[in-house]
């Protein structure tokens, strides 16, 4: 059947328009031409998704080589941006870590459809900090992002305030890509293989990743602070992570380069995480929280984190597992902690 | 034009006016579709299309008897065709103007117009059909008002599909190297466009597209064979056009050419003798008029009386459809009450929604809600509650569940079916209950394992539905077993009263295929009782011992008397709000009771606790501040006031720490610090434990009670106490007995008044040194005062004069 707009056609009985198909006069096509034309058609259609689907092999990210010391630095006042540079800069500065013409992946927890005060999602004058401490120190690109649980992501990049201020520091801000998620081989206890998102995973996509999480009680993990955040970088069917949630925290991250981990928390969620939803939940207390606690080792910072809960790290599960998988130091007492006031 | 005849350029004009006006109404309502949301957020009306079609608006309004239901804007629709005629389908309508576009595309297609049958009759009998079935209590307006099917088509089938073919197009060619970023952009770029980035996809997909598709293939019989013969809205702004003032009339000069009859669209004019019109089937769209060589075709207030040609109904017919409607109500009832058996989950509705009858009466299916849903959860049913329930809106839980900040659908409803909620009120509103599948549920089937003595199950632990339930609370709870060897597993329930069935649990159910916890929809529009949080601070277990009894909470002052029997007052000057009590105990050795008390503030927390803190008592370290006597501990941590008091047996002290510690673990906000007021205290001399914050007499003189003396209410009575004004005070060392320093403020400037009057009323003998008062109180203390500007010092029970006088000095001059 074939129409065009504004032809002049002799008009056919219905039947031979539309059932049998039969053409008019300048319509005909012969064997040959059918043929042509068919063959033509095809080679395009087949270059073109023959070109999309042919498998690149893609170096995976390293750790980026840095002079950042390895003391843990917890960051004590009441601007949150103040606390992440002077955190940073306690640190040995971010052009220690990010190079001129570095593309730099901040993953924030942007997850929930919930404002700033709720502490659901991370605070974002501290992701827009990191974002101008890294454009300053020379980065190519910033891109942030986070793979929300909710097929609105939208609603969640907008309550959390994180967009509109990683904007306006100069980041670019996106969705993640359905399609972008590639699996990888894990050496885990409990993982064998998942998927994770090409933005982080790939040299090309990323020189440095920093991972940029809010403290937060969690029903099933006990707590939800780094580690856990690594999971806005997962695709798949999330829901089964959660059976022995602790080693499988541990697993992905074995996989996952995390540069830096800076901490949120400036508010930390009491109970009820990590939904949260009260605000009596919400502790901003000088003596539990306004902090921002930053370091290369992700699994001290959140054995840190831990006690601002009032727990020990021994506590948390996942970061036992963590430990055990060699992926950084439990024990505060053998992290070198670098408390300063802003 | 098609008939070869050239147009008379110069009235070509009123049709090109025309065109402009379709398109962009027609813009309008696509802009209304695809940015529904940003526009909704916005403070746009996007149902304004729906609401403009009286035949639905009335439809609705004839089922519910409600006038809320009928849209001004269709009244003026019909006023409209009142004045204008049929106007609105040739200048307004998105529908007939995509039925115009079809039209042209199937032209070709489209044999020689014969005039073989004359259908216009059939739309005026369905429009009868439609509003008797309503007067009878059925809607099924919106399956036939031509907004609606707009609406629907446009909504799920045509935008979805644009979206994603779209998406999916530059989606592939993103994968290319080189092209990709830009393919990347120009995607986000195109989505935003369409309505994206999300893509969502409804139900029903079929049906609508074919409905609309059978409708569209009807010109290739006649053009606008919809708005001709089938459409009610059509019918019904037919009827209303008949005072109409812009009336098709042909003056002398016509020639008979027929050129007007082969050019109008709705085949008003008759070729048998193109001077007539039939009455109401005129859309005023000019075609005529620009057509004619002679010109001599004009629109004006009145026809000349033989041109038009009345439409002959029958009567017969019109009590035919009228018995025909009254047969199809009950038939409809006994195919849904059939179905009842088999029916599946009742069906969630949006919140905001009436009772499910209501509802499905005064619901025509526009599909705007749908549409608006940010998520994706709102679908259109099919048939499997019953024809009736035909494309009305449910929520599809496993698709998309309710946002808990977002109310859009109800902003949304042309006809009142959904009813506007502010956030908060939907928040609180129950569309429905989530049931958990115990024998599909993984941690429950492990534990049912292990309890039929089967070997212990691997990792069975899960609590993605508790993780995502945005209730503040959680309406999802853990019920823990310790299984020897594997550990905790933790089986989830659903606490009835504080589930608002948004779904989100069963979205995220891990359990492939049905969900292990599924949401079904409440029958009665039922809203959850709020819970106290206070409950939820009391862990199951305390310091090693074991709770007894579900918290009993006390609300407000009521609950405080029925609560203390006598004694409340104090407590109610501070800003007391709820206490909630529980037992914790060790076997039958040991009975701990520990109380929580709020307040609504911490300095209330903070002079509550210092005012219950018995004489004597140690201080200890727990929560914010903590004294501790034998088998009673007190507490203060942020706005709560924890009490724990030993009913049965020994606990030692270390016991009763560690239990208050662990209450203020749970407990939220700490570390705040003590009332400012405290600072006004000297620090020599004073007695440790002994600070009290006030904002009354009766609290002052309860916590000198409770330390061994007796402040009388003539001391200190209630009229010092303005408005605003609190008070500090503590014990001090004056040799041999223990006075009590005072200070209290700010009065706003009425506390030297006040102590006048009091004095005349004490009728003391008094002492004035250096400004201050000196006097004996009763039974051998004595008591000095000074007014320092709006704030009052005073000293109360010292052995002497000069002992009095001499704390009265240390209090600091300045006081603000």
């Amino acid at each position: 059947m074939v129409c065009r707009l504004g032809g002049s056609f002799i008009h056919y009985p219905l039947f031979d328009s539309i059932v049998v198909m039969k053409p008019d006069e300048k319509d005909r096509l012969t064997r040959r031409q059918f043929l042509q034309y068919g063959l033509a058609a095809g080679a395009v259609l087949y270059g073109l998704t023959h070109l999309a689907s042919r498998p690149r092999a893609r170096p995976l990210k390293g750790f980026k080589t840095h002079e950042l010391t390895n003391a843990l630095v917890v960051a004590r006042g009441e601007d949150p941006a103040a606390l992440t540079r002077m955190a940073i800069e306690t640190l040995g500065g971010m052009s220690r870590l990010v190079s001129r013409g570095d593309v730099v992946v901040i993953k924030p927890n942007m997850a929930w459809n919930s404002p700033p005060e709720f502490a659901a999602n991370t605070n974002p004058l501290v992701v827009a900090e990191l974002v101008r401490l890294s454009l300053e120190a020379g980065a190519r690109r910033v891109k942030v992002f986070d793979h929300t649980p909710s097929d609105d992501p939208a609603a969640a990049y907008e309550a959390s305030g994180i967009a509109e201020a990683a904007r306006a520091a100069g980041a670019d801000v996106h969705f993640v890509r359905r399609d972008g998620f590639h699996v990888l081989p894990i050496e885990g206890r409990a993982l064998k293989a998942w998927p994770f998102y090409e933005e982080v995973i790939f040299a090309t996509e990323c020189d440095v990743l920093i991972n940029v999480p809010i403290a937060k009680h969690h029903s099933t993990s006990r707590l939800t602070l780094g580690l856990k955040n690594i999971f806005g970088v997962l695709g798949g069917e999330r829901g089964a992570l959660h059976s022995d949630i602790h080693t499988k925290i541990a697993d992905v991250n074995r996989v996952v380069r995390v540069d830096l981990t800076v901490l949120d928390a400036y508010r930390i969620l009491r109970r009820h995480g990590p939904t949260g939803g009260r605000l009596e939940d919400v502790d901003n207390s000088p003596e539990n929280a306004r902090r921002v606690v930053a370091g290369t080792d992700r699994v001290a910072v959140d054995a840190y984190a831990t006690t601002l809960f009032g727990l020990k790290p021994e506590d948390i599960g996942f970061l036992t597992a963590a430990h055990a998988a060699g992926l950084g130091e439990i024990d505060l007492n053998k992290v070198q902690v670098v408390e300063v006031k802003a | 034009m098609a008939d070869g005849t050239a147009p008379q350029k110069s009235r070509m004009k009123l049709n090109r006016v025309r065109r402009l006006s379709q398109a962009l109404f027609f813009l309008a309502f696509l802009g209304l579709i695809l940015q529904a949301r940003p526009l909704l957020d916005a403070g746009v009306r996007v149902d304004s299309f729906i609401r403009l079609s009286p035949f639905a608006g009335l439809a609705a309004f004839l089922t519910s008897h409600r006038l809320a239901a009928l849209a001004p804007l269709a009244l003026v629709v019909l006023l409209a065709a009142v004045l204008l005629g049929r106007a609105f389908c040739g200048w307004v309508c998105p529908f007939g103007t995509t039925l115009d576009l079809t039209d042209r595309l199937l032209r070709p297609l489209r044999g020689k117009e014969r005039p073989t049958y004359d259908g216009r009759r059939i739309k005026y009998y369905l429009l009868a059909f439609i509003l008797v079935l309503a007067l009878l209590g059925v809607q099924l307006a919106g399956w036939f008002d031509p907004l609606c099917i707009a609406m629907r088509t446009y909504a799920l089938v045509v935008q979805p599909l644009t979206a994603r073919s779209t998406g999916d197009l530059l989606g592939a060619l993103g994968g290319i190297a080189g092209i990709g970023s830009v393919a990347h952009a120009a995607r986000s770029g195109a989505l935003n466009i369409l309505g994206g980035p999300a893509l969502p996809a409804y139900g029903q997909f079929a049906a609508v597209m074919l409905m609309f598709i059978a409708v569209a293939f009807l010109s290739l019989f006649r053009s606008r064979y919809w708005c001709r013969n089938l459409c009610p809205l059509g019918a019904m702004l037919a009827l209303a056009s008949m005072a109409s003032l812009l009336k098709r009339r042909v003056s002398d000069g016509c020639t008979r050419c027929g050129r007007c009859a082969r050019v109008c669209g709705m085949g008003a004019i008759p070729t048998e003798d193109p001077r007539h019109t039939l009455a109401g089937e005129c859309t005023l769209c000019m075609n005529c008029r620009t057509a004619c060589p002679e010109g001599v075709i004009t629109f004006g207030p009145r026809s000349l009386p033989h041109q038009n040609r009345e439409i002959d109904l029958s009567r017969r017919w019109f009590l035919g459809t009228a018995v025909a409607a009254s047969a199809t109500v009950p038939a409809i009832r006994i195919v849904a009450s059939a179905r009842k058996g088999y029916s599946p989950r009742v069906p969630i509705r949006p919140p905001g929604a009436l009772p499910e009858e209501e509802f499905l009466k005064r619901c025509i299916r526009c599909g705007t809600c749908i549409r608006v849903c940010p998520t994706n959860a709102i679908q259109p049913a099919g048939l499997e509650n019953g024809i009736e329930g035909l494309w009305a809106p449910r929520l599809i839980p496993r698709t998309g569940a309710c946002d808990y900040r977002c109310n859009r659908c109800t902003q949304v409803c042309p006809t009142r079916a959904i009813e506007p909620l502010p956030l908060e009120r939907k928040q609180h509103t129950a569309i429905g209950l989530a049931r958990i599948n115990r024998s599909r549920c993984i941690p429950w089937v492990g534990s049912e394992a292990y309890s039929q003595g089967k070997s212990p199950p691997p990792e069975c632990n899960c609590g993605v539905c508790e993780e995502f339930c945005p209730v503040p609370t959680k309406a999802i709870r853990f019920n823990i077993v310790n299984v020897p060897g594997v550990g905790e597993i933790r089986r989830p329930y659903v606490v009835e009263s504080l589930c608002i069935g948004c779904g989100n649990c069963e979205r995220v159910c891990p359990v492939a295929g049905r969900a292990a916890i599924e949401v079904e929809g409440r029958r009665a529009f039922l809203e959850p009782a709020q819970e106290s949080a206070l409950a939820d601070f009391f862990p199951a277990m305390l310091a090693g011992l074991t709770r007894l009894d579900a918290p009993k909470v006390y609300e407000g002052a009521k609950g405080l008397w029925d609560y203390i029997d006598g004694g409340a007052e104090p407590y109610l000057t501070y800003s007391f709000m709820r206490a909630a009590t529980c037992h914790y105990v060790n076997g039958t050795e040991q009975k701990l009771k520990v109380d929580i008390w709020e307040f609504a503030d911490a300095d209330d927390a903070f002079g509550v606790f210092g005012m219950d803190c018995g004489t004597g008592a140690r201080k200890v370290s727990a929560g914010d501040a903590a004294a501790i006597l034998p088998g009673v501990l007190w507490m203060r941590h942020g706005h709560y006031v924890v009490t724990l008091r030993v009913q049965k047996g020994v606990l030692n002290e270390d016991l009763m720490i560690t239990a208050a510690r662990e209450v203020a673990r749970i407990l939220p906000g700490s570390g705040v610090a003590p009332p400012a007021m405290l600072a006004l205290l000297p620090e020599a001399g004073r007695v440790p434990c002994t600070e009290v914050f006030a904002r009354s007499s009766l609290a002052l003189t309860k916590a000198s009670e409770d330390r061994g003396t007796y402040l009388a209410e003539r001391t200190l009575p209630e009229e010092i106490f303005a408005k605003g004004t609190a008070a500090v005070m503590a014990q001090y060392e004056t040799g041999e007995k223990k006075a009590w320093l005072v200070i209290a403020g700010p009065s706003g400037g009425t506390i030297a008044q006040r102590l006048r009057a009091l004095r005349l009323a004490w009728k003391q003998p008094e002492e004035v040194v250096n400004g201050a008062l000196a006097f004996a109180e009763r039974d051998g203390f004595f008591a000095a005062q000074k007014v320092h500007g709006d704030w009052f010092v005073g000293v109360f029970r010292a052995p002497s004069k000069t002992a009095a006088l001499e704390l009265l000095q240390q209090a600091p001059p300045t006081v603000r």
